[in-house]
């Protein structure tokens, strides 16, 4: 059986500068892939490419053995879920409507919302801590909040493959851990999630490989104890780094 | 989200207010026609004169007030979503102004109101093409640069207006001016419009939930499956028809298309599958009102109908603002 996701030759370019050549990767059911880098290394421009919302410089993005060009939107969305980094709303809308509109890909084109869509919006809301906030206009969540709703609208969605781009920013440690929780637990009932993040520590713990994106077109994709070094930490951020052993794990602290 | 049982409460309702509004457009004007003669008139009963005014001189006037109320409600709920913006009107990207120009010129040289409403449908298409063009010339377009394309064509046409009016002559100032501020007084033929309204309504309606997605973006209306391309290509171009449609029929009536959706948005929801009807139905009823009180609030003498949908709507849409909890 084909990856759930996986890209051949893959090379992307923003803005004149290369976030990765030739890449052939695959993630598997089951596993969890971060991606790490600096600002600007071309993260979310990954992300977005391998949810096919960007075309790619050259190479191919296969989901479950199927090219993303030659699939109409739809089916994408009913396997692939992308949890973008910011949202905005215009209009007023309840948290409850804005968790329902994960069900889109799945509804049909004449169908209402079911109850047991609206059971599975409320379920996902539970889940990032947000239940009770049903009725609320959206407007009058936090920053860390409206995060974790987009958290529980991709798990509405309810896709094969998830493509996160760093889901805990802005939120608090107890909400972070809870979070990312959620979706080691969802990489461990056989999804396959690849998740762009800025906390080497967080990656450490829920991370089955790591993919580094040095900016400059170079990565590096290996098993996380093989990945995670101090050495190619400093080289992806150009601090120096001190690995801490606690608990049986490697901590990282800027020196 | 509504769910279907609400939705269709809310439509029926806004469609029992409707009748209502046009059964009152039927009964008051110069002679006032109590509620049973006008049923006996709509049903080929009664006195030829009580006849003739409610069927061939109230009837159509007051169904056209709908149709191009309907309309302006429609494609202002349609132009927010494009735009992304809750300040959009169907007139934001220079249709009207391209109207405007065109029946101005019209009547500025003397020409008949069918000659004015011909050029006025011409300049709206004309207008829309052209703003189409300009945003679209290089890479793709968005909501953005759709915008403000349309804003300075919109500025573009109203120097032309402004020219129209300086260099026209005295006696045909008021008749210009009239078609300005919206004017249903030559729209007697009121079945195009109506059937473009129920086609234009007919054809929106199986997109209202793509509409829902589309409200929080593009990239996430695409990445949850939406084809966001053709999509908002046909509701530019439907909601740009309509507007034409409707400002050829009764002029740039403002107001209705920017504030009925705002006011449906915060009694309704702002869910597309029951904002599309309800705007239609809300914004002809608002336009029949609005039109009866232009037409008898100061008889003999003619009100310009736009003035009175701001009368009308100012007070009301700030009512509603102030009681809701949440910002728009």
């Amino acid at each position: 059986m084909s990856a759930p996701l996986a890209c051949r030759a893959l090379t992307v370019v923003v803005g004149g500068k290369r976030v990765c050549a030739a890449l052939d990767a695959e993630v598997r059911a089951g596993e969890l892939l971060t991606v790490l880098g600096p600002n600007g290394a071309g993260k979310t421009t990954l992300l977005a490419t391998l949810a096919g919302l960007r075309a790619p410089a050259s190479g191919s993005v296969l989901l479950s053995g199927d090219d993303l060009r030659g699939l109409p939107r739809r089916r994408i969305a009913q396997r692939l879920g992308i949890m973008l980094q910011h949202a905005d709303d215009p209009f007023p809308a309840t948290v409850l409507e804005t968790a329902l509109i994960g069900r889109h890909p799945h509804i049909g084109f004449w169908m209402w919302e079911s109850a047991e869509d609206v059971a599975r919006a409320r379920d996902a809301l539970a889940e990032v801590d947000l239940a009770g906030f049903e009725e609320r206009d959206v407007d009058t969540l936090s920053g860390g909040e409206r995060r974790r709703l987009a958290a529980a609208t991709v798990l509405v969605q309810d896709p094969l493959v998830f493509l996160l781009d760093e889901p805990s920013e802005g939120l608090d440690p107890r909400h972070a851990a809870q979070v990312l929780a959620s979706f080691r637990a969802l990489a461990d009932a056989g999804r396959a999630l690849v998740v762009a993040m800025h906390d080497v520590n967080q990656a450490a713990r829920s991370a089955d490989r790591v993919l580094m994106l040095y900016g400059d077109g170079q990565t590096l994709l290996g098993p996380t104890a093989q990945v995670l070094t101090a050495p190619n930490l400093e080289r992806l951020y150009g601090i120096p780094l001190t690995a801490v052993e606690h608990g049986g794990r490697q901590h990282f602290l800027p020196r | 989200m509504a769910g279907p049982r609400r939705a269709l409460l809310i439509v029926a309702l806004l469609a029992l207010v409707a009748l209502l509004a046009l059964g009152t457009a039927l009964g008051f004007g110069s002679v006032a026609t109590p509620p049973g003669a006008v049923l006996d008139a709509l049903l080929g009963q009664g006195g030829p004169l009580v006849q003739a005014v409610v069927v061939e001189l109230r009837l159509p006037r007051a169904l056209a007030a709908f149709a191009v109320g309907g309309l302006l409600a429609l494609a202002g709920v349609l132009m927010q979503v494009l735009l992304r913006n809750p300040l959009a009107d169907p007139y934001v990207l220079g249709v009207s102004g391209g109207a405007a120009v065109g029946a101005l010129l019209a009547l500025a040289l003397g020409a008949g109101s069918v000659a004015a409403h011909g050029n006025a449908f011409l300049g709206a298409l004309a207008s829309t093409l052209l703003v189409f063009a300009l945003a679209h010339s290089r890479g793709g377009w968005t909501p953005t640069r759709l915008l403000l394309t349309g804003v300075v064509v919109a500025a573009g046409w109203a120097a032309l207006i402004g020219l129209a009016l300086a260099l026209a002559p005295d006696g045909r100032l008021r008749t210009m001016l009239f078609w300005l501020m919206g004017d249903l007084g030559y729209a007697e033929h009121p079945r195009a419009a109506l059937a473009v309204l129920a086609l234009a309504l007919a054809a929106t309606l199986p997109f209202a939930r793509e509409l829902n997605v589309l409200a929080r973006g593009a990239p996430e209306a695409r990445a949850l499956g939406v084809a966001v391309q053709p999509l908002t290509l046909g509701i530019y171009v439907l909601a740009s028809l309509a507007t034409a449609v409707a400002v050829t029929q009764g002029g740039s009536i403002g107001f209705v298309g920017l504030v009925v959706p705002h006011m449906l948005r915060l009694v309704a929801g702002a869910d597309h599958r029951v904002l599309l009807p309800a705007a239609v139905l809300g914004g002809g009823a608002l336009l029949v009102v609005a039109d009866t009180l232009a037409r008898t609030l100061m008889a003999p003498l003619l009100l310009p109908v736009g003035v009175v949908t701001a009368a009308l709507g100012v007070p009301l849409f700030l009512f509603l603002l102030n009681r809701s909890r949440s910002p728009v």
